[in-house]
């Protein structure tokens, strides 16, 4: 981190001291606008499969998110601030498919990091011929009208176990011998329900099967999110195991809590 | 001609006896009478088939026959000559389905029954049976009303949804062959509750396919279409369900051909009704099974299995998965071998697959990025199961038994086959060891699993030990007070699991702080007594993380569970539960403990045969120290439901039924402390709905 003394008489006894504060001013005078930071700032990610993390980008109120690559190298990003991905590094971008950043207060956003299968495997093969394993998540945040400034996290590759943010990254509900949609006669037993859980991380997974009653909110996408990315406010109220009736129910698996 | 002897009644001193042999206690010295059908008993015929009888010998003088099919003499209908008897019906004098047939010998008006024959006859359409089982139920369930200050504004505060089942069921059988049919059909007016909402939204149908299934069998071998389900080899096709078309075909006495071609993922709607449209979004497969000791399945088994498929990135129906587009061909091997006790056991399989990830726009987007190469691996499984100790005797009335399993599982790094569910790179080994001594039932499992199996320097490495000891015994079996309820049913469980890195990667951006190192403890105690209608349980739940983490050695975690459930049921009408539970979490770098008690009531009253009234009522409240923050949540629901019919029931049940429901959730959050509530968020709702089922 460069320091400046402006104003000391020693800086204009030598030439390489009159450069300073014209060095020091280039490199300090963005940061008179907000400084987009990212914590955190480096995660071990699973190198066999997916994995998904939640992030949180400060300093962005001037800016606007853009798209988000992975990439094996990173460079200067030059004239904008940070550092991007170096071109012919780049193992793929975040699909449009589960972008779920959101703005939160504080001039915060909210990214869920969801890391490709076939992005992982990228990063494998680059390490099993020789390159640093670490790979990068970069995202860019256009400044309309100024500098644009990425930010980026270093995705180690390991096991995908402890140490690894705790998600579940495939749920597969199902009664048992699987068909789409389960009927039961009214006055029968369903038939078994089982849930298939893949997650990433080590934690404590607990909860209970809920039933979502004909009238309340159906299960979304959103109940995949890590319980820390769904609001308060957007949790549905759980409710207890009801006694069978001739309805239509949906299922929801156990929560993370 | 197909005459063969029958079994036959005789009548008098109820044996049955076969015919051929004495077969009616004739009072006089007449020769008995043998009567054997001209047709093969376990087949169906048609109903204008003729009918012919063989006697093993010709009517005496003052003798006649009688022949009665059901409850229709069809005597005078007969015709024959000598040992013969025929009667040739018209299509509509059997009924279809399976005909009892009496043939009866009169001498001196008095009737005797020679022979108890029965003959199963097609239905008007030619079919051994013919069955079409429809199916419509309507569902409505809304919201009458709502309220409360967190009830949602500006939405549907009253409405009526309805869903509308249609399906059909038919099995359709003529000799050797038969065919299935099945389908269902899922209509709903409200539309985000559509089947295919989540994937079409706005453009989802709203009557839509959920499921389908034709299948045609003859004897062993059979071709399906619609939803299918093929598992033929652990690490290459495994429990995989879909649509598609398949068959198999029965090869002599060992062997089986089994082939599929289906949709990449479990879909519902009728677009790509069969399954095999999108050569990009299909897995085929085909297996070859051999049975070398047909007399003793699983004796000698052996199966070969390739599978090809490509999938786009698209989950499964029911399924929330993060996805991408790929591509595997693959073969494997499975050998099963067991002894002919079954004492010993063996499974085990490989297979081999090349796997790549075709070029996915969203993921490429307008960047030029490092394609995946295709790379071929292999995985591997092996399972031994020997039962050491099988009813070994300890002492008079106490029995042992032992068995023990030993796992080996490697999957080489990149491997993936799209029809299976695998961890790559990883291998574990694994002994199980099971057994019992009379009524207490002991069990201990241990476990070692480590990953970067191919030693790359910069990639974490990562070991895993686990061991795992559960015991379950009744106690008053094991102290020898039987029926003695205050001794409870014991069931104690500990498990441990030891991850840690193997040391720190070179050239991986790793420090020595993001070097997993944790150790996790968790033991389960639970009680249970039964008394007559009345159930008591405890269950007791210790969890410890032991946080070993270079920086993070104090960031370990304490868990306590205590859960007490009672539950009462005078009469099969009523039924009661009661619940509480206390949970306890200690934070040790902060020394913080968070707090959970729960507690909550269900209870159920069946008022009349037709009526049923139910209600529970929970109340949980937490404590979180660090957020200063104490939380409750306290629910109602309360449910009256009445059961009808309208013309008929159905399987044995009411036609219909209609309930109402009022719920109401309060949520509230304090400070730990003092201090004004810092939000109270209060919502109820009143539910109505109905369903019948037409048929």
């Amino acid at each position: 981190m460069p320091v400046a003394r402006c104003g000391s008489t020693d800086m204009r006894a030598s030439p390489s001291f009159l450069l300073l504060p014209f060095t020091a001013a280039l490199i300090l005078a963005p940061s008179a606008h907000a400084q987009v930071s990212v914590s955190p700032s480096s995660v071990n990610v699973n190198a066999q499969g997916v994995t998904t993390a939640i992030l949180s980008f400060s300093g962005v109120s001037e800016f606007t998110p853009a798209e988000a690559l992975f990439c094996g190298e990173v460079v200067a990003a030059t004239p904008a601030i940070g550092v991007r991905c170096a071109p012919g590094t780049v193992y793929g971008q975040l699909p449009a498919r589960y972008e779920r950043s959101s703005t939160g207060a504080f001039d915060m956003l909210t990214d869920v990091m969801t890391v490709p299968a076939s992005v992982a495997r990228r990063a494998y093969q680059a390490a099993a011929s020789g390159s640093n394993s670490a790979f990068y998540y970069v995202r860019r945040f256009r400044n309309d009208g100024g500098v644009d400034q990425y930010a980026s996290v270093t995705l180690r590759l390991s096991g995908g176990g402890a140490r690894t943010p705790l998600a579940l990254t495939d749920v597969k509900l199902a009664f048992l011998p699987e068909e789409p949609v389960h009927y039961v006669a009214n006055g029968d037993v369903p038939s078994d329900l089982e849930a298939t859980i893949r997650y990433t991380g080590s934690g404590r997974l607990t909860g209970r099967w809920e039933i979502v009653y004909p009238g309340e909110p159906v299960p979304t996408s959103q109940d995949l999110l890590p319980q820390a990315s769904v609001s308060p406010t957007s949790a549905t109220p759980s409710v207890a195991i009801p006694s069978w009736h001739d309805s239509t129910c949906f299922f929801r698996p156990p929560v993370v809590s | 001609m197909w005459c063969r002897p029958l079994p036959v009644l005789l009548l008098g001193v109820g044996l049955a006896i076969p015919v051929g042999a004495p077969l009616h206690a004739q009072q006089d010295s007449t020769p008995i009478l043998k009567v054997t059908a001209c047709w093969p008993s376990d087949r169906f015929r048609d109903a204008d088939e003729l009918i012919e009888l063989t006697l093993d010998r010709a009517l005496n003088a003052g003798e006649t026959l009688a022949l009665v099919i059901g409850t229709l003499d069809v005597t005078h209908l007969t015709d024959g000559n000598g040992t013969r008897v025929r009667y040739r019906p018209n299509k509509s004098a059997l009924g279809a389905g399976e005909s009892p047939i009496a043939v009866y010998v009169v001498r001196n008006a008095k009737w005797s029954q020679v022979a108890s024959l029965s003959i199963k006859v097609r239905n008007r359409l030619g079919l051994d049976e013919g069955r079409v089982l429809p199916t419509v139920d309507v569902n409505s369930a809304g919201q009458l009303a709502q309220g409360g200050n967190a009830a949602p504004t500006g939405g549907r505060e009253r409405y009526q949804d309805l869903t509308l089942r249609v399906g059909a069921e038919s099995n359709l059988t003529r000799d050797a062959w038969r065919i299935a049919l099945q389908a269902n059909t899922v209509g709903v007016s409200r539309e985000d509750q559509r089947l295919q909402y989540e994937t079409l939204q706005g453009g989802a149908p709203q009557l839509d396919l959920s499921d389908y299934k034709a299948e045609l069998t003859r004897g062993m071998s059979k071709v399906q279409i619609g939803n299918l389900s093929a598992s033929n080899q652990k690490m290459l096709l495994d429990g995989f369900s879909s649509r598609g078309i398949g068959g198999t075909v029965q090869v002599g006495p060992r062997a089986t051909v089994n082939a599929n071609v289906m949709n990449g993922t479990n879909a519902v709607g009728w677009s790509n009704a069969l399954g095999i449209s999108r050569s990009e979004h299909r897995l085929t497969s085909a297996a070859l099974s051999l049975e070398m000791i047909p007399s003793r399945p699983g004796g000698f088994h052996v199966a070969v299995t390739g599978l090809d498929g490509s999938v786009l990135p698209i989950a499964n129906f029911n399924q929330g998965s993060v996805t991408d587009a790929e591509q595997s061909t693959g073969y494997g091997g499975q050998l099963g071998l067991s002894n002919p006790s079954e004492r010993i056991k063996f499974t085990g399989g490989l297979a081999r697959s090349r796997f790549t990830n075709p070029v996915d726009r969203l993921v490429a987007g307008d960047s030029t990025i490092v394609a995946v190469q295709p790379v071929t691996r292999t995985a591997r499984y092996g399972e031994m199961t020997v039962q050491v100790l099988k009813e070994h005797r300890i002492r008079d009335s106490l029995r042992m038994d032992l068995s023990a399993v030993v796992r080996h599982e490697r999957v080489d790094p990149l491997y993936r086959s799209l029809g299976a569910s695998t961890q790559a790179d990883l291998q574990s080994n694994a002994v199980e060891l099971n057994g019992t001594i009379g009524a207490l039932a002991l069990a201990g499992r241990f476990g070692r699993t480590n990953d970067n199996l191919a030693g790359i320097a910069s990639i974490l490495t990562s070991r895993t030990n686990q061991s795992a000891l559960t015991a379950a015994m009744p106690l008053s079996a094991v102290i020898g007070l039987k029926g003695a309820w205050y001794l409870p049913q014991l069931a104690l469980s500990r498990e441990g699991t030891h991850q840690f890195g193997d040391g720190v990667p070179a050239n991986g951006e790793f420090a020595e702080s993001d070097i997993p190192g944790q150790a996790n403890v968790n033991t389960t105690a639970a009680l249970d007594w039964t008394r007559n209608t009345t159930t008591l349980n405890y269950r007791w739940n210790s969890s410890a993380q032991d946080n070993r983490q270079v920086g993070r050695e104090m960031a370990d975690i304490d868990g306590t569970v205590h859960a007490l459930s009672l539950g009462y049921a005078p009469t099969e009408a009523v039924n009661v539960s009661l619940e509480t539970s206390r949970e306890r979490q200690r934070f040790a770098e902060t020394d913080a403990t968070q707090q959970l008690h729960r507690i909550g009531a269900i209870a159920r009253w069946k008022v009349t045969p037709l009526t049923d009234l139910s209600t529970n009522i929970s109340r949980a409240s937490s404590e979180d120290p660090a957020a200063g923050v104490t939380s409750n949540n306290t629910e109602l629901q309360f449910e009256a439901s009445r059961a009808f019919t309208l013309y008929r029931m159905i399987d044995n049940q009411p036609q219909g039924r209609v309930f109402i429901r009022f719920a109401r959730v309060l949520a509230s959050q304090t400070p730990q402390f003092a201090g004004a509530i810092l939000s109270r968020d209060l919502r109820w709702t009143l539910n109505a709905g109905g369903s019948v089922r037409f048929y």
